[in-house]
């Protein structure tokens, strides 16, 4: 079996991490999977659960030397996790932070004793093994497990890196506002730094003030990767943060006027990546100077009749996009929208229908629909649910559709009606849901 | 009583249509409690920092502290607000 470098520089020197300004070389970094891979269970999978993105890298380290998958879960409600038990015999979680009590076998993650690095060889990844596991629906339940290897995610980095210019920035020091268990914040606030040799900061910021502070503690050049719901928030906060190099942002569709107030508020470049969890980024694009995105070199797009399909010698199979576009030229394209049931909240996807599904079938719960309301005022779209219910309140459907669903998708209202607008051939038009919602509204 | 008026700003700034009084001050927000996830805190902190004139600021990397209960945040706003 073919294998590829886990990282692609040898120096022992090079700065891979900052925790708290200090530095993590890559021969302690080296050495603390190591240690951890002494520490780990003999089990097959791992849910590496690590919030500080240095143990995460550490655990990931780990788990590949020990042989065993990495699974990255599309939540952490209990919900997320029993589904993983389920799938996995030998399954365990790693974190750094959890206290929770469950039926799953926890590993909590310590810092190991510094001690003076000794020589460490870079490890060989096998590159066409299934390593990784990742989902795509953020509700629970039907979320699909995607399979990837090391040598697509290693290529993915490169392709990504040539087009940002990392060839010329291999000093750089990267932020994420992402968690690291979303493919976005794996390709890029792991890949990007361990395939080009840049080092990464163990935070994850929240709020605009933290983002500087995290910036602040890094040296020049920096690099944030981000969504545009922390723009917005540095933006409107009016922040003052260090120099960058450019955003990298993702998750959801950035606007042009959003991306522009940010360069000239940050003095920076502001770019966005096009891609999903099936494919990886797959394309780019500056807002703030043009609507098209360009796609990543070697990957075509190619139109069938329901979808687009991403070819890329990379990817083990070719994957239908779940978005509707129109190709401008041959490696340019615009998006035009999604599938009408497939919502997108916070970067996470889930199918309406599946969601619809959830709600039904909660006891006391006689009918219900979940609706996706137009944009609000300089807010992200968040869902908000209809439920016919006899027997329970509005606060206790909401009770127990927490149980069920990522808090993401959780609705926001949600409104208790005496039945649903259905049609004679009991389907839900989305005029009728748009009037409902209107009503509803109104009344509240 | 701040409680009450931190506990009508979460409602309106987040849709959430309960009552403000069925807000346990003491239950966690987040997850477990009123189910409130990130983005919601940020749309939080973008209301706070609009009444309150100051801009929250996470106490440890996973913003564990300020944001454990209803009562946790409403003494955090109390003890830096500006207005």
């Amino acid at each position: 079996m073919n294998h590829l470098p886990l990282t692609i520089s040898a120096d022992p020197e090079r700065i891979v991490a900052w925790c708290n300004n200090e530095p993590r070389s890559l021969s302690r970094l080296l050495m603390d999977a190591r240690t951890l891979d002494g520490q780990l269970p003999d089990r097959s999978c791992l849910i590496n659960l690590c919030e500080n993105r240095y143990r995460f890298l550490v655990g990931l380290i780990a788990g590949i030397l020990k042989g065993q998958k990495i699974v990255l879960p599309p939540g952490r409600a209990n919900e997320d996790l029993k589904r993983l038990q389920q799938r996995y015999e030998s399954i365990y979680c790693l974190t750094d932070t959890d206290t929770r009590q469950g039926d799953i076998e926890i590993h909590r993650y310590v810092d190991p004793i510094s001690s003076d690095p000794i020589e460490q060889t870079i490890p060989e990844v096998p590159s066409a093994k299934p390593l990784f596991e990742l989902f795509t629906s953020g509700s629970t339940g039907k979320a699909t497990p995607h399979q990837k290897s090391w040598g697509t995610l290693w290529e993915g980095a490169r392709l990504t890196g040539v087009r940002l210019g990392l060839d010329n920035l291999t000093q750089a020091a990267v932020l994420a506002t992402v968690p690291p268990q979303h493919m976005f914040g794996l390709e890029a606030s792991i890949l990007l730094p361990l395939r080009w040799g840049l080092s990464v900061s163990s935070e994850q910021p929240l709020f605009a003030a933290d983002i500087a502070a995290s910036l602040e503690k890094l040296p020049a050049p920096r690099i944030l990767v981000t969504t545009p719901l922390h723009l917005r928030n540095c933006v409107e906060e009016g922040i003052k943060l260090p120099q960058t190099a450019f955003f990298l942002s993702a998750t959801s569709t950035l606007s042009p006027t959003l991306a522009a107030r940010a360069e000239k508020l940050f003095d920076t470049q502001v770019l966005e990546i096009y891609g999903s969890t099936e494919t990886g980024a797959i394309a780019t694009r500056r807002p703030a100077l043009e609507s098209d995105w360009s796609l990543l070199p070697g990957i075509t797009l190619n139109q069938e009749p329901k979808a687009w399909r991403v070819t890329a010698a990379h990817l083990p199979q070719s994957i239908l996009l779940s978005d509707r576009l129109k190709k401008t030229s041959e490696h340019q394209f615009i998006l035009l929208g999604r599938d009408s049931d497939m919502v997108k909240i916070a970067g996470k996807r889930a199918s309406l229908e599946d969601l619809n599904l959830r709600l039904q079938s909660l006891d006391g719960v006689e009918d219900g629909v979940f609706f996706l309301p137009g944009q609000r005022s300089a807010s992200v779209p968040r869902l908000t649910a209809f439920v016919v219910s006899n027997s329970l309140d509005e606060q206790e459907i909401a009770l127990a559709l927490r149980e069920q669903l990522d808090p993401a998708f959780l609705p926001r209202p949600l409104f208790k009606v005496d039945r649903l607008p259905r049609s004679a051939t009991g389907k839900l038009p989305q005029s009728a849901l748009v009037a409902l919602f209107k009503q509803c509204g109104a009344k509240q | 009583m701040l409680e009450n008026e931190v506990a009508a700003l979460i409602i309106d700034t987040l849709n959430l249509r309960v009552d403000p009084s069925s807000i346990d001050p003491q239950a966690p927000l987040f997850n477990e409690g009123l189910g409130l996830d990130s983005i919601d805190a940020l749309e939080l902190a973008m209301s706070i920092s609009k009444k309150y004139g100051f801009q929250l600021r996470s106490n440890d990397e996973n913003n564990a502290n300020i944001f454990t209960s209803l009562s946790s945040l409403s003494k955090h706003i109390e003890s830096c607000r500006t207005t």
